[in-house]
């Protein structure tokens, strides 16, 4: 009774907050609704992964500045992975200078605030690197400056993102077989040639067009060939080393919650450590590993948002100059929640998904 | 109930009604203060140094307001006010007048039940570029980087009006106007934009004004003009013609320091009636009939005001551009003195 009586309550306070929300909107004859979405976005967004220019809608700048997020939280997903587990390794050395560096990196970055690093990271960039005319060029086609990076880039003749797609098909379809793997016996060869061949065939198919692209200072900046900006820079080195402290950390507790008989059983078998970690400590130590990092992961992908500090333009600044066009701050404060959420929701299905699988095998 | 009674409540209720919307104009006299809310940290606009002295365009407004009411133009407290709390300051009557680079528009006029006075500066968005880039003007700009500040009609303006043009850019948005620049000066960026007066400021912090330059052109207009409450049309007509009368003044040819002897020579009525050494406009405005003298001893005329503050007798040098008078190629313009 006393749960029906709350869930009413609820009920009656979320309709009333909608309905005073709704009369104060009319009064101050704000427009409410998504419309505002197929109208034109007076604005530039500085860099995209689908072509973007102002008078676009404003749902296509959304659309930029979600890509912008998944960009920035899959990398940094991936190499604060790979970072993490580097420093958790050499925690666990029995060198005691490479197990103090870690310890000493470690704490410095997951005490150091995240936004404080971005703001670092993004100042040291600017200020430190030289100007776009004196860029620096470690090898051909290759410039540093503070614009940030420009690299060479690939020509398929227009079909750069057909074989992207098809990459990212033979790479998931070679994930399927990997996980079949334990059931039916199928060649590593075979694999290695699901992964590649949809990407090659649509190449050849093309034309089998391919030059590379330098970068070329013209005028004002490098044109041609692949940019990285220094904001993106930025906030990709902040969200790998600040998250890596934490990844590390949940590594090695990971690895160290395996207990110590299953490696001295290991070594009595006559196993090699490299191989008693990756056979015997690894798998059980994954069972741990996997839910906290789950944790991470999605910080990364929510923190992600501090970017709008330096003006990358992921979800929330498109929804802050949007917001500051069209004075729709509810719709736009939705739109922020509701794609983090999505977002996190996904992840964390996923991670429950190969947490299922991670704690099966195991036993 | 008798008559006396209700007699008596009736007075009652109008003596209250009446002290309740009195004029501000008769409040700040009673008081014998101006309170004048501004900014306390833009040399040239509204700065206060080291040593307590308050200076600057939109302190010396309030200063010739204080002048033309309270005949003294040290009679003003200043409040200094940051942007968020600039409106809030002015609605619950903490400050008279709201003097702090607000730019006038239509909502904020009509929607938000504000008065604005002049405008005082007429602007827009400009850009500064450094010297030996080379860029003579806009449409130099093609393909460069460009920090503003990102969620303000700066992006509107710019984009609107590169894609008119057919030209390209890539903004570099900040948050605030003190991580703009150390951007600009840092050459993340091939120019910047913002008003004039404000990048004049900044250029004369960097250490280097020479090395940077700020384009004639500008791509959207703005009136920067003082704030008060709506409902109270003596203080705005005051305040009105203050701003009128300034102009007037340098139309005139008359300044701070020729005013005396023009006082004792001049034969032209306009100009006497100006001065109030003729009828009694000062007096009928509920002021002293010389209180444009008092403006003018204080603060000077409009010329020698914007040229002290922000123009050619400041460290910051800006161009007077629209603001010249009208007769000098300008908009400022002022209504006759009959």
């Amino acid at each position: 009774m006393a749960q029906v009586l709350f869930v009413v309550t609820i009920l009656v306070l979320g309709y009333a907050l909608v309905q005073i929300t709704q009369g104060n909107l009319d009064r101050l004859s704000v427009k409410s609704g998504y419309g505002f979405l197929a109208e034109k976005a007076p604005f530039e967004l500085g860099e995209s992964l689908i072509p973007f220019s102002a008078g676009d809608t404003y749902l296509r700048a959304f659309v930029v500045g979600i890509l912008n997020t998944l960009k920035v939280a899959a990398l940094g997903i991936v190499l604060s992975t790979v970072l993490g587990l580097l420093i958790a390794l050499g925690q666990l050395s029995p060198s005691v200078v490479v197990a103090r560096v870690c310890r000493f990196y470690i704490e410095t970055a997951r005490n150091v605030p995240l936004l404080m690093q971005l703001i670092f990271w993004y100042a040291l960039i600017t200020a430190s690197l030289p100007r776009v005319k004196q860029a620096l060029s470690p090898m051909p086609g290759v410039y540093l400056s503070n614009r940030g990076l420009n690299l060479p880039s690939l020509d398929m003749g227009g079909a750069g993102g057909a074989v992207a797609l098809a990459l990212l098909a033979g790479m998931i379809a070679a994930i399927v077989l990997l996980m079949l793997r334990r059931r039916i016996a199928i060649s590593p060869w075979f694999i290695g040639a699901v992964s590649i061949l949809p990407a090659l065939l649509t190449w050849a198919a093309s034309g089998a067009v391919l030059s590379a692209q330098m970068p070329e200072l013209k005028g004002f900046n490098f044109r041609g060939g692949m940019a990285v900006s220094p904001e993106f820079l930025a906030l990709l080195l902040g969200l790998t080393i600040y998250t890596a402290a934490f990844n590390a950390e949940v590594i090695r507790a990971g690895v160290l919650g395996v207990p110590k008989g299953q490696r001295e059983a290991a070594t009595a078998l006559g196993l090699k450590p490299a191989t008693t970690m990756r056979l015997v400590i690894i798998p059980q130590a994954l069972r741990i590993i996997i839910p906290p990092m789950g944790n991470n992961y999605l910080n990364l992908t929510k923190e992600s948002s501090l970017a709008v500090a330096i003006g990358y333009p992921e979800v929330v600044r498109v929804a802050n100059i949007t917001l500051a066009e069209t004075s729709q701050s509810i719709e736009c404060i939705s739109i922020i929640m509701l794609v983090f959420l999505t977002i996190s929701l996904t992840t964390s299905a996923l991670l429950n998904w190969f947490n299922a699988r991670a704690a099966l095998v195991s036993r | 109930m008798n008559f006396k009674t209700i007699a008596i409540a009736a007075a009652c209720t109008i003596a209250l009604g009446t002290s309740a919307r009195a004029e501000l104009l008769d409040d700040i006299k009673a008081k014998d203060e101006l309170v004048c809310g501004t900014l306390n940290y833009l040399p040239g606009v509204g700065y206060l140094n080291d040593e307590g002295k308050w200076s600057g365009f939109d302190v010396d407004f309030c200063r010739g307001a204080a002048a033309a009411i309270l005949g003294d133009a040290e009679k003003v407290k200043f409040v200094a006010l940051t942007g968020p709390q600039k409106f809030p300051a002015l609605d619950s009557g903490e400050i008279d007048i709201l003097s702090r680079s607000v730019t006038q528009t239509i909502s904020r006029e009509t929607t938000l039940g504000y008065d604005f006075i002049g405008p005082n500066m007429l602007t827009g968005q400009g850009f500064m570029v450094p010297a030996d880039s080379g860029v003579t003007s806009l449409d130099d700009l093609d393909g460069a980087t460009i920090c503003l500040l990102g969620g303000t009609v700066t992006e509107r303006y710019l984009a609107e009006y590169f894609s008119a043009k057919g030209m390209s850019f890539t903004p570099v948005a900040s948050e605030g106007s003190d991580q703009m620049y150390p951007m600009y000066f840092d050459g993340r960026c091939d120019a910047v934009t913002q008003e004039p007066p404000y990048m004049a400021i900044r250029r004369m912090n960097s250490g280097n004004p020479d090395a940077h330059v700020i384009l004639d052109q500008i791509v959207a207009k703005s009136y920067e003009a003082p704030v008060i409450r709506e409902g109270d049309p003596k203080f705005r007509e005051v305040l009105q013609w203050m701003h009128y009368g300034m102009i007037t003044a340098e139309e005139m040819g008359i300044t701070m320091d020729n005013i005396d002897e023009v006082m004792e020579t001049t034969n032209d009525p306009e100009v006497r009636r100006f001065l109030g050494l003729e009828g009694d406009i000062g007096a009928s405005m509920g002021v002293s009939n010389d209180w444009m003298v008092n403006v003018i001893k204080a603060v000077g005329n409009y010329g020698e005001f914007f040229d002290r503050n922000l123009g050619k007798n400041s460290p910051l040098g800006v161009e007077r551009g629209m603001n010249a008078l009208y007769r000098d190629g300008g908009a400022m313009i002022a209504p006759g003195w009959q």
